[in-house]
């Protein structure tokens, strides 16, 4: 697939699923983990997908190399940059959010 | 399950991690962006230290000199456009441009590398900069944690410039060269500082030696120096605690730092979630703004016009070209010096903003001197000379005459 | 009292003790590197360090030597590799205002900073330009030397920039329409 739609599918996935989370951490943990959780494993098969392409595309370099498979290996390793991007910005604020939610509770007692 | 649950509770019993994972930590400093900074150079460190292990046992040091053809040369890493077939490059660069561009996930690799290099370079000035504004060396054990982190904030931009020779591009050959030759500032003050480099290096200009030097100091000694000071600084803190709430009021004061909670889960949590947090953003920056390899130089070739220095070192590049060099070499010492006896000036008074506004102000120019030279560096093409102390004249005996006796030819 | 005294004794002794021990230990190892370099290097009052590359033209070795022939095209860069140290030589012949030819070499080293320089001039070397900080070297080619520049004959003075010292000149000799490098000063 080519590495621009790539980066759209994965846009598409992670704004929501972030958004999601983020509302979801103000009012329901349990939700907030699900669609974490959820939201993750999509990111990362389209991750394994990506880094599929990746490995083949290198198979493919030699010497002087061709600078358009070049182009298009830096291409692909930013949007699987991205990928693993947003799946750990998911993973890092359902940690947060984990955090103000047991600070929370102590503050109340 | 059960099984790991124990296992768990054994670890945590044999090696007395209970009582560590246990203790109080105060929650002002998680609210207050003040104290972050710190948090995030040093976890900056540890993603560095794991990168900067794949990329080592991928690049290979040397000076020994190929010919690449000009097409392999990506349109974003070089200054104008090269006319000639093929170019010349160092073994090194080649053997950054193959992490950079032939390996799958070397590109991700490298650029994660350097964007956390810059992201620790960042935090440190951001966070030398907070403590200075809250006088966190004034309490108890203050000024020890101060000393280390000038030290290590000294280290740190060190291993950036040594980090930055590794690819051997033209601009890491330049700072190589500067780096080099800088210091024989010294020996004309009868300092022999340059013919000390000089002598253990075994050149003023690149070669293998000096290369491989320089890698054994990026990769083992100067991360091994931070990492025992950084110890040290998260000793202190961890048993001194951080510096005291900004706040007059002594009752508030007291107030916020008795409001604690235990480490684990809590203070554990919120650094789990920092982790992630800036891998995505570091990873973010890959994706978007990925930073050009730059080109490939060997010695003998001309240097293009409009070599710029990376941002981190962009304001010296400003004084050093208006200042005369006799000065321009001691700023940053200077700066170093100043910093570590800030500690030593100002001792009175609490450590309140409003009770300290006159260090807040020096803390400002401070940061105002790195800043407007950074901005200017970026911004203006510097005319040559524009301050009134831009000469200050050789001592007749330290002019290099032309030696030996001219005679013609034919 | 008496105590207190021989314990600090044997802390005293324990000590000297494993300073000599770890001496020992640091010899093999700073002692390697040391007979690897270049030994310790004395920089002149000028800051200058002089590098012997070669006695005389005799016995120079050929990879070092620049035809005059090549010269009369335009200035040749060589790498010259002395002990550990690479010395970066470009070589040319200077138009003297009295219109006679000198073979000349200067190290391109700039003495601002020390980066790498760029050749300016065509056929004769007149000058040397600095891409870092712009500092420009201009060639004295007056036989009775620049008075005005403060320059000595064939000395490559700052013209202008913030390099405030001349470059630094490698003194040669010619044989059998060859340029020697004879003493680099680095
Ligand atoms: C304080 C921590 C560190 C800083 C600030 C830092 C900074 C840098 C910088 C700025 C570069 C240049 C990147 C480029 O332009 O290509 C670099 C390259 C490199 N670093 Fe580090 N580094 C650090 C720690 C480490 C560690 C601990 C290792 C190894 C164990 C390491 C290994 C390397 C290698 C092998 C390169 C050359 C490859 C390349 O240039 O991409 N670094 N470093
Ligand atoms: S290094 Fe040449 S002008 Fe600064």
């Amino acid at each position: 697939m080519d590495p621009i739609a790539l980066a759209w599918i994965t846009a598409g996935i992670a704004v929501p699923a972030a958004v999601l989370v983020y509302v979801f951490i103000g009012t329901d943990m349990k939700w907030a983990v699900a669609t974490g959780l959820t939201s993750v494993l999509l990111l990362l098969t389209l991750f394994a997908y990506t880094a599929n392409i990746i490995t083949a595309l290198y198979t493919a370099v030699s010497w002087p190399p061709d600078p358009q498979i070049v182009q298009q290996g830096v291409m692909y390793q930013r949007v699987a940059a991205g990928q693993l991007a947003a799946a750990s910005f998911i993973v890092g604020i359902l940690a947060v959010g984990y955090y103000m939610e047991i600070s929370k509770k102590r503050g109340h007692e | 399950m059960r099984w790991l649950v124990r296992l768990w509770e054994l670890i945590l019993e044999r090696f007395h991690l209970k009582e560590f994972l246990e203790h109080p930590v105060p929650r002002y400093s998680n609210i207050n962006p003040l104290y972050w900074f710190g948090d995030v150079a040093a976890v900056s460190f540890f993603l560095l230290a794991l990168t900067g292990f794949f990329l080592a046992l991928l690049y290979t040091p040397g000076m020994a000199v190929k010919e690449v053809p000009t097409s392999a040369l990506m349109p974003w890493d070089v200054l104008h456009p090269k006319k000639t077939e093929t170019v010349q490059a160092t073994q090194s660069y080649l053997s950054v441009y193959t992490i950079t561009y032939l390996t799958p996930f070397g590109f991700i690799l490298r650029q994660f590398h350097l964007w956390a290099a810059y992201m620790m370079i960042m935090a440190a000035f951001v966070h030398f900069f907070a403590k200075f504004v809250l006088g966190s060396y004034k309490r108890k054990g203050g000024g020890a944690l101060w000393f280390l982190g000038v030290l290590l904030g000294f280290l740190t931009v060190n291993q950036a410039v040594l980090g930055y020779i590794l690819p051997l591009h033209l601009d890491g050959i330049l700072a190589l060269l500067i780096g080099l030759n800088l210091f024989r500032y010294f020996d004309y003050i009868g300092i022999p500082v340059g013919g000390l480099i000089i002598a253990l290096l075994g050149s003023n200009y690149p070669t293998d030696a000096v290369i491989k030097m320089i890698y054994v100091a990026h990769i083992l000694v100067v991360p091994a120096i931070i990492l025992i000071l950084l110890g040290l600084k998260i000793q202190g803190i961890l048993y001194g605690g951080v510096s005291p709430p900004p706040v007059r009021d002594q009752e508030l004061a007291k107030k916020m730092v008795d409001d604690k909670e235990p480490f684990y889960p809590h203070r554990f949590a919120l650094m789990t979630g920092q982790v992630f947090l800036q891998i995505s953003l570091l990873l973010l920056l890959v994706a978007f703004f990925p930073q050009p390899l730059l080109e490939p130089w060997a010695p003998g070739e001309i240097v293009p016009a409009g070599v710029r220095p990376p941002w981190p070192v962009m304001w010296y590049y400003t004084y050093v070209k208006m200042i005369d060099p006799f000065i321009s070499v001691g700023i940053p010492i200077i700066m170093v010096l100043f910093a570590l006896v800030v500690p030593l000036l100002d001792r009175r008074g609490g450590s309140s903003i409003s009770e300290r506004w006159l260090w807040i102000l020096i803390a400002i120019i401070y940061m105002a001197i790195i800043g407007y030279g950074s901005v200017l560096g970026f911004i203006i093409e510097i005319p040559k000379q524009i301050t009134p102390f831009t000469r200050i004249a050789v001592p007749p005996d330290s002019a290099v005459p032309y030696i030996g006796t001219p005679s013609p030819i034919g | 009292m008496i105590d207190e005294n021989r314990r600090n004794t044997i802390k005293i002794f324990l000590g000297a003790t494993a300073a000599l021990g770890a001496g020992m230990l640091a010899t093999p190892l700073v002692g390697s590197l040391v007979a690897e370099r270049a030994g310790y290097i004395q920089p002149q009052r000028t800051g200058a360090i002089p590098i012997e590359v070669c006695k005389s033209p005799d016995n120079c070795p050929e990879e070092y030597a620049v035809p005059l022939e090549e010269l009369k095209n335009g200035p040749v860069f060589k790498l010259l590799k002395v002990n550990t140290m690479a010395i970066p030589a470009v070589f040319g012949i200077v138009r003297a205002t009295d219109g006679k030819e000198y073979p000349v070499a200067y190290v391109s080293i700039c003495t601002h900073f020390g980066c790498p320089l760029n050749v300016s001039g065509g056929k004769y070397l007149t000058g040397f330009h600095c891409p870092c900080h712009g500092s420009s070297f201009i060639v004295c080619n007056n036989p009775d030397g620049c008075p005005d520049k403060k320059a000595a004959f064939l000395e490559m003075y700052v013209s202008s920039g913030p390099a405030v010292r001349s470059l630094r000149a490698v003194k040669v000799e010619v044989k059998n329409g060859k340029v020697y490098p004879l003493v680099a000063y680095v």
